[in-house]
């Protein structure tokens, strides 16, 4: 069966039935590792210094006390 | 679509909010609720080794095929699908840098959630704002 054929008998679904159909597709595809966005052997670069409140804080502190002045 | 910015411990500060947004991950039967941090400065989509647990993933040393480097130092991860669907907005499917480390946030980066959605920050007011593509 073809694309073009299954789409007719898809759109005659409830909501419900089409998430669950898009639901059941994704998981075929999570399957897949070839589907990954991300690619084999690339390295990924995270910039952001998580958790640095402290730093934060201190440059906010460094702000205002220059608008002090 | 707009959310807030949010702490996650409430001995913070309002200034210490961050741009997260509450998403539930599914992979194959099981489902995890998550906050993730909307982070521009992300190359890439980050779960933490206990949420990738949650969801029922193994993890191989063999599949650890691609490499963070930067903020949460040089690790090899695993490349993990999974679909996430955030309330009001439409299901995507996100690749995630899966790393065997828990200390670090659900993190939304470039690949490929900035891909799913475009981004609009309005930190003054404490917002952001969510546009699928």
């Amino acid at each position: 069966m073809t694309l073009t054929e299954l789409l007719p008998e898809v759109m005659r679904l409830s909501q419900p039935e089409k998430i669950k159909l898009i639901q059941v597709l994704a998981e075929e595809l999570d399957a897949s590792e070839d589907a990954s966005p991300l690619e084999p052997g690339k390295v990924y670069y995270v910039a952001t210094p998580y958790n640095a409140f402290g730093a934060a804080q201190a440059l906010m502190d460094a702000l205002e006390a220059s608008s002090e002045k | 679509m707009r959310f807030r910015y949010s702490t996650l411990d409430p001995s913070q500060s309002p200034a210490e909010s961050l741009p997260r947004v509450p998403l539930v991950l599914r992979l194959a039967n099981r489902a995890i609720e998550a906050h993730g941090l909307v982070d521009s400065g992300s190359a890439a989509n980050v779960l933490p080794y206990e949420a990738g647990l949650q969801l029922g993933a193994i993890w191989d040393d063999r599949k650890a095929n691609i490499r963070l480097a930067g903020a949460l130092g040089n690790q090899r991860a695993v490349p993990l699908l999974v679909t996430a669907e955030i309330a009001g907005l439409p299901m995507v499917r996100l690749a995630f840098a899966w790393i065997k480390a828990s200390d670090v946030p659900v993190v939304l980066g470039q690949t490929n959630f900035f891909v799913e959605f475009d981004v609009s920050f309005y930190r003054s007011r404490f917002e952001f704002e969510l546009t699928p593509r």
